[in-house]
């Protein structure tokens, strides 16, 4: 049997004191410890692997908008059929909160600003719902989807004569995406990659910005 | 005691997020006070309505909740003396049939204009129309009252009454 003399740093009566330990005790305290960390990071890395279940239904959500504008139905974005989506907007003016009223009721009076609003809105669905879906910049477009969803909550969420339908859907995907801000994304990601060679996230001038 | 970064994160997130849920779920439905579902039945708001003693009606028409997919379709329009009794009135049939060029819509957004559509006046979900109607008689001057009806038969919903008063000047 193998002794160890380990310093324990401290005086005692006078002198150095040591504390005597086996190998096998010392051995067993390591293991122990990694299998402890290691249960951890595992654990992690199982709760990482639930997230796309969420993840792609998400993004969908937002690209399936852009589809439906542009492949399935592509009058929605012409200004001069009754499916544009700009007749949206004005749905939603009797009951949206109280700030935006005003800016919906001038949005809807202007044709020549609501048709490129609504053209960077659903470049913004598209984009930021294609990301999540992918798992590309995760956080970012988990902030941004937020911001669409809790937009939209605060103007049409009133909208829903079956289940209060719209506020529903406002309130679960702006908290989903909020949950995915801070979590990001890892496995089935683009994001893991990016994480492997930029462990720091983006660097701009002297700042890094974790947007995976 | 200290918390660490990550616990500040997480329930800065928490906070915020079952905040706005339950914000929209109050400013949007009344959820914590009086549950009201504005999509369920047509209103309208009559605001601005103006009427003359040569018997014309500017019906100012603001369609104000309801589905918004559908609707809302009024069916009759009444001028009422202040006790209620019925001085004029226009029926489905003549609302059915309105020129448009005497419908101005506030939004030009189509799909969601105000029409005729030979059965009722059709006014979509957000949609502000002064429609301009002539009744064949002369009005003193007094109080009235301009009223509403949709096509489910009510001329009140979610505590709007779809009426207003008006003043017929000299």
């Amino acid at each position: 049997m193998i002794v160890l003399l380990l310093n324990t740093g401290c005086s005692f009566f006078g002198s150095k004191a040591y504390q005597v330990i086996s190998i096998d005790v010392l051995t067993y305290m390591v293991k122990n410890e990694s299998l402890i960390v290691s249960k951890v990071e595992q654990s992690t890395v199982n709760v990482q692997k639930y997230l796309p279940i969420l993840r792609v239904t998400l993004g969908w959500m937002y690209f399936s908008a852009f589809l439906r504008r542009t492949i399935n139905v592509p009058a929605k974005l012409n200004p001069h059929s009754p499916a544009y989506v700009g007749g949206k907007l004005l749905t939603f003016i009797p009951h949206a909160w109280q700030p935006i009223v005003g800016q919906l009721e001038w949005l809807v009076s202007h044709p020549g600003i609501l048709y490129p609003f609504l053209l960077l809105f659903t470049a913004a669905e598209a984009i930021f719902g294609l990301f999540m879906m992918l798992g590309f910049m995760t956080r970012l477009s988990g902030l941004v989807i937020a911001l669409l969803a809790w937009g939209i909550g605060a103007a049409g969420g009133w909208l829903g004569p079956t289940c209060v339908d719209e506020w529903q859907i406002a309130a679960v995907e702006g908290a989903a995406a909020l949950m995915f801000m801070f979590t990001g994304s890892r496995w089935l990601s683009v994001d893991e990659y990016l994480a492997k060679k930029y462990p720091s996230g983006l660097r701009i001038l002297n700042i890094n910005i974790p947007l995976w | 005691m200290g918390m660490d970064k990550v616990t500040i994160l997480a329930l800065l997130g928490f906070i915020i997020a079952t905040g706005v849920t339950m914000a929209l779920y109050q400013i949007n439905f009344q959820g914590f006070t009086h549950l009201t579902n504005y999509s369920k039945k047509p209103a309208y708001s009559l605001a601005g309505t103006q009427l003359f003693s040569n018997g014309t009606l500017r019906l100012q028409i603001d369609r104000v909740a309801g589905p918004d997919t559908y609707g809302g379709f009024i069916v009759l329009v009444q001028i009422l003396y202040p006790n209620g009794t019925v001085l004029y009135q226009w029926n489905a049939a003549q609302l059915g049939h309105i020129p448009s060029s005497d419908i101005i819509n506030e939004y030009p957004l189509p799909g969601h204009m105000a029409y005729s559509d030979g059965f009722a006046l059709v006014v979509p979900l957000g949609q502000n129309a002064t429609v301009i109607l002539h009744a064949p008689i002369t009005i003193q001057p007094g109080t009235y009252i301009v009223r509403v009806y949709d096509v489910d038969g009510s001329y009140e919903a979610y505590g709007i009454k779809f009426q207003v008063y008006v003043t017929v000047n000299q």
